[in-house]
């Protein structure tokens, strides 16, 4: 009962102060677009035009989506599966950590980059947490040879697919870490463990696969579609040069482990631990502690990677995580990497090249932030204002109107049926029109090239901000 | 003289055996002549009339001499279980004398059954056979123990017994659903016809959620198991009691041998066991093939008189009068229990409290390699015992008993009725009813290997049978569902409509919901998309996928755990495992209405492959 309390308590702790960061910034006109991206592709699925489970696009890890289902303040969302996900991770360690592990979860929300995960990107959180729990999860199953393991994180690294398409990357170098970690074990116990720990996953992409195919008619739309997950990040030249080039590939990643190296330091240092415990190249548990490692590189050759400072957190996972497993006192070396871990994680994002966690990790040491929504907003007010009954917008870049308006069937949107017809012809059916002037990829203005200099036939411009322009007919 | 060496100076043991009795006895406690038997060292009949003239008592083995002694009048006043019990014949009061034949003239039951009904009497013993005086008590009691064994549950609980298959209740429940749905079916057939894949989509839904979640309590049942090897090595063996092993078997000559053999190796005091095979009267060969293995004293033939219903449950419950044990276990001929699993047994009654009515070991094959039917029964099994019984223990949701391999507590046993012979899964109907009655059923951490079924026909006579049953225990506890409810709580209550009316169900609904998707796949018909609005689509496919995925991601975990590497891409093919179960499903809906109690043997001992010994796991 008194655990209970004490986890519902540090779940309430954890949600209140996540909530209140966002809270302060949101006030100031900032929140991170990808969470109105959700809850918008969330509000076509349950109230578009028709609502259908295909409107969030196949394109994304689905289970982004799945908490917007059942919260429907898109604040909250984030921090409180956060806040949830931090509470499991707390009990999981403590088992083993006992007090420990109020330091470790103090620790992590004092960092600025756990905090931006938790605050705006929960599914990445979400993804580096249960992937070190299932790595972690299989070396128990290893050790100890219980299923209960097994079962878990087998389940658990399946889910990694539905959070990030990235986690299939594993699945040869997993299958690699079991044959060398089994070694002294037969040949079909080997091939049994790798099929036991794989086929959720496997299962999981198939099945990701049948639902591309019956819902948009191409079984691999997550992958070729122009929004696909792997195309929609922000693109680094560096990266570019690096995309399918082995070496380059591996050069980037080395420069990029040293730059990160300040934040990600315990993860090395937890590395020579295991020397120690004469595991150095031996047993699987260093494979497998490499996973992110390699995560990271096949990022990288897959062009799937944006050099942010947040990666650097799943390497702080796996370094609590596995020393958890040494079950050694943490030495002073440890706790002096953890300490400067957590120094450089105010530092570096401050000159990260991801805005984002650049803007965010200021303001949370100055108290302001730039705004980034006001523009949204203040279309979404004038066409509820002018009481626009149909508007057609496209909502690759002008989501946050759909999301700020709360009423999806007020838009001729791309996913509709009918979308072509009314940008054909919109005077027949729409009384509005959004036309993004800043973007290169906005329908509107690729059907309307003069809409960029305020005329659209048969519509007057009604109003007109940096990046947004709407016409009334 | 004591008995020992009186039987020594008879020439009927020797010096050595003896000494090896009585190192037994010291060890085990038990009666050193019986100990003897046990060890095969002398005959039944020589160790009684060694008793009698030990004692000086008269002797008698010719049954027609005994049966001259009798009173029927004076002896049909009597208790015939009571009787059974106390191993005593009250045969006939002489001017205030009293003829007891007994099997045990000097135990202290037998003091206590005199100062109970003959406390100023003067006593006659004369000593007979233990086999003779149940001969003797079926002679004279035969249309009770019958009537008892058929109606014994129907006396005690009626509301319990499967002989009746449908309460008026449901069956007006059953007309009012079909009239309402032609009702329907004439206004809307669309919405009638989506309303029952919503239903029955939302109830997969649940039972998928259902088995993943008892799946994971039990996948702990390896990390905190219910006996450890240290508890039984710290057994303090003797106080270990009498053991009862039930072996109903029908026209299976070919399986006693293995069966003894098993027995025989099992670590528990010979001479604490109590082994009854119970036959069928007319099942001549089994008897035959049975006598032939000269087993010891401690194993007794009874044969069963003919009557309907002729089922398992009613064999049991005929055993479960003369059985003499604190606890009881039933194994089918074929079986090879783990050698610790009764002291395992015994070790977790005394752990888990008063209210244990029985602990259930796992089952599973010997003979899994043999074809793909056993493959697949082995992979069933295995997840079966492994994870849902332990999930649904660490849960404290009711437990559907398995057929075998399940330790009861006698006298609670017999407290709740015993087995329902009306009923063809007599074991989960217990589990359930012991549920009901507040008692608590465990499992225990200890495997019986059988023989599974090789034959595909024979396979769907057995499944069908089980599946009868299922549906006749949800029929059953479904019309007690208030009773049902008050005892388990909300938990135990929906887990027994999922699991016991669940399976049925469930591979009813199949073929037909595997029809529709395999149609539209082939086809790609949108006529079947009016079927499927939005929210029953999407529940669809999520069983379709997940549900499907967990079903045979749970066999690969429970095979792998048992190390049967090989069998692991076998789970992939549970699909055509489960059409099997949805054929033996009509079998047994079109049974529960035409022969509901028929009992389909399974034909055992038709497998090639030769048992294994079997070791501790």
């Amino acid at each position: 009962m008194l655990r209970a309390f004490i986890i519902c308590l540090i779940f309430i702790s954890i949600f209140s102060l996540l909530f209140s960061i966002e809270h302060l910034a949101y006030e100031q006109g900032y929140i991170y677009k990808g969470i109105l991206f959700y809850a918008e592709k969330v509000l076509l699925a349950e109230e578009g035009n028709p609502p259908r489970l295909e409107n969030i696009g196949f394109v994304y890890p689905p289970l982004a989506f799945l908490p917007f289902l059942f919260i429907k303040n898109y604040k909250i969302v984030s921090p409180i599966v956060s806040a949830f996900v931090i509470s499991i991770f707390f009990i999981y360690l403590s088992k083993h950590l006992e007090k420990k592990s109020y330091l470790v979860v103090g620790f992590l929300l004092l960092n600025p980059l756990v905090l931006f995960l938790a605050i705006y990107r929960f599914e990445i959180l979400l993804f580096y947490i249960i992937l070190t729990l299932s790595i972690s999860m299989l070396i128990i199953h290893i050790e100890t040879g219980y299923s209960f393991y097994l079962f878990i994180g087998g389940i658990l690294f399946g889910l990694t697919f539905f959070l990030d398409f990235r986690s299939l990357f594993l699945i040869p170098f997993i299958t690699i870490a079991i044959f060398i970690s089994a070694k002294e074990k037969e040949f079909s116990h080997q091939l049994a463990l790798i099929i036991v720990k794989l086929s959720p996953i496997i299962f999981f992409a198939l099945a990701w696969v049948y639902l591309n195919w019956i819902f948009t008619g191409s079984p691999l739309t997550f992958v070729t579609s122009p929004y696909s997950f792997f195309k929609s990040g922000p693109i680094d030249t560096n990266i570019l040069i690096a995309k399918g080039n082995f070496l380059k590939s591996l050069s980037y990643t080395i420069s990029k482990l040293l730059a990160d190296m300040p934040i990600t330091l315990p993860y090395f240092i937890t590395l020579l631990y295991m020397r120690k415990y004469r595991m150095f190249y031996i047993l699987p548990m260093f494979m497998l502690y490499l996973s992110p490692i390699l995560l990271v590189f096949l990022s990288i050759y897959f062009a799937s990677f944006f050099p942010a400072y947040y990666h650097a957190v799943i390497f702080l996972f796996f370094a609590i995580v596995f020393q958890k497993f040494l079950c050694e006192k943490p030495t002073k070396m440890l706790v002096i990497s953890f300490l400067i871990s957590l120094v450089f994680s105010w530092i570096l994002p401050l000159y990260s090249k991801e805005l984002n966690e650049k803007h965010f990790t200021k303001f949370l040491i100055s108290g302001k932030i730039a705004q980034n929504i006001r523009d949204y907003k203040e279309v979404a007010n004038i066409l509820k204002k002018e009481q626009c009954k149909k508007t057609l917008i496209d909502d690759a870049s002008g989501f946050p109107i759909v999301v700020f308006v709360g009423n999806p069937r007020m838009f001729y949107l791309p996913y509709m049926y009918e979308y072509y017809t009314v940008l054909s012809y919109p005077k027949a059916y729409a009384d509005c029109i959004v036309v993004d002037k800043s973007s290169d990829i906005d329908k509107i203005s690729q059907r309307f090239p003069e809409a960029i200099i305020g005329h659209i036939n048969g519509y007057y411009l009604l109003y007109e901000n940096k990046k947004f322009a709407i016409f009334k007919r | 003289m004591k008995i020992g060496e009186f039987l020594v100076k008879k020439n009927l043991i020797t010096e050595e055996q003896l000494k090896e009795a009585l190192y037994y006895q010291e060890k085990y406690g038990g009666r050193l002549g019986w100990i003897l038997a046990s060890l095969g060292y002398i005959n039944r009949l020589d160790l009684f009339k060694a008793l009698a003239e030990h004692f000086g008592i008269e002797f008698l083995y010719d049954l027609e001499q005994i049966k001259s002694l009798i009173d029927k009048d004076f002896l049909l006043k009597f208790n015939p279980y009571e009787l059974s019990q106390y191993e005593v014949i009250p045969a006939k009061n002489i001017d205030n004398k009293i003829i007891l034949l007994t099997s045990n003239p000097e135990s202290y039951k037998l003091d206590n059954f005199i100062k109970k009904y003959f406390p100023n009497k003067n006593i006659e013993k004369i000593v007979i056979t233990d086999l003779d005086l149940i001969k003797i008590l079926e002679i004279y009691f035969k249309e009770n123990f019958i009537d008892r064994a058929v109606h014994g549950l129907l006396y005690m609980s009626p509301q319990y017994s499967a002989s009746m298959v449908f309460s008026k209740g449901q069956v007006f429940f059953m007309g009012l659903f079909l009239y309402a749905s032609l009702l329907w079916i004439y206004k809307n057939p669309i919405s009638y016809f989506t309303f029952i894949i919503l239903i029955t989509q939302l109830f997969y839904l649940f039972a998928i959620g259902f088995k993943f979640i008892v799946s994971l309590a039990g996948t702990k049942s390896e990390i905190q198991q219910t006996v450890t090897d240290d508890e039984v090595k710290a057994l303090n063996e003797e106080n270990l009691p009498v053991y009862t092993v039930l072996v109903p078997v029908y026209k299976e000559p070919e399986v006693i041998g293995i069966l003894i053999n098993s027995l025989k190796k099992i670590d528990y005091p010979q001479h604490k066991l109590d082994v009854i095979l119970l036959l069928e009267e007319d099942d001549i060969e089994t008897y035959e093939a049975a006598k032939a293995q000269k087993p010891p004293i401690n194993w007794r033939f009874m044969k069963v008189p003919p009557s309907l219903p002729k089922t398992k449950p009613k064999a049991c419950n005929y055993g479960l009068f003369f059985s003499r044990g604190k606890y009881l276990t039933i194994y089918d001929a074929e079986d090879m229990p783990e050698s610790d699993q009764l002291k395992k047994v015994v070790i977790a009654f005394g752990k888990a409290g008063n209210n244990y009515i029985c602990f259930q070991a796992a089952l599973n094959y010997f003979n899994k390699d043999e074809n793909f039917l056993t493959k697949m029964f082995t992979l069933e099994y295995s997840y079966w015992f492994d994870y849902m019984l332990p999930g649904l223990f660490n849960l404290k949701l009711p437990i559907p008993l398995g057929g075998t391999s399940n330790h009861f507590d006698v006298e609670k046993l017999r407290e709740i009725g015993a087995w329902d012979p009306f009923n063809t899964t007599e074991d989960a109907d217990l589990g359930v009813r012991a549920a009901g009655k507040g008692y608590k059923v465990g499992v225990v951490n200890s495997t019986t290997y059988e023989e599974a079924n090789a034959k595909l026909k024979n396979w769907i006579r057995q499944r069908s049978r089980w599946i009868k049953g299922y549906m006749q225990t949800w029929l059953v506890h479904a019309r007690n569902s208030k009773n049902l409810y008050k005892s388990v709580g909300l938990r135990g209550f929906l887990a027994f409509h999922l699991l016991i009316g669940g399976t049925p169900f469930t591979f009813l609904m199949n073929p037909i919901m595997w029809s529709i998707f395999l149609f539209w796949l082939i086809a790609q018909a949108k006529s079947i998309d009016v079927l499927f609005p939005t929210f029953v689509l999407y529940i669809s496919l999520f069983n379709l996928l997940f549900g499907n995925f967990i079903g045979v991601y749970l066999n690969m975990l429970a095979v792998f755990r048992r190390k049967y590497y090989e069998l692991l891409p076998y789970a992939f093919l549970n699909p055509i495992y489960w059409m099997l179960h949805s054929i033996a499903s009509y079998k047994a809906l079109y049974e529960l209405f035409t022969k509901p109690f028929y009992w389909q043997k399974t034909q055992h001992g038709i497998t090639k492959f030769k048992p294994p010994a079997i070791s501790n796991a």
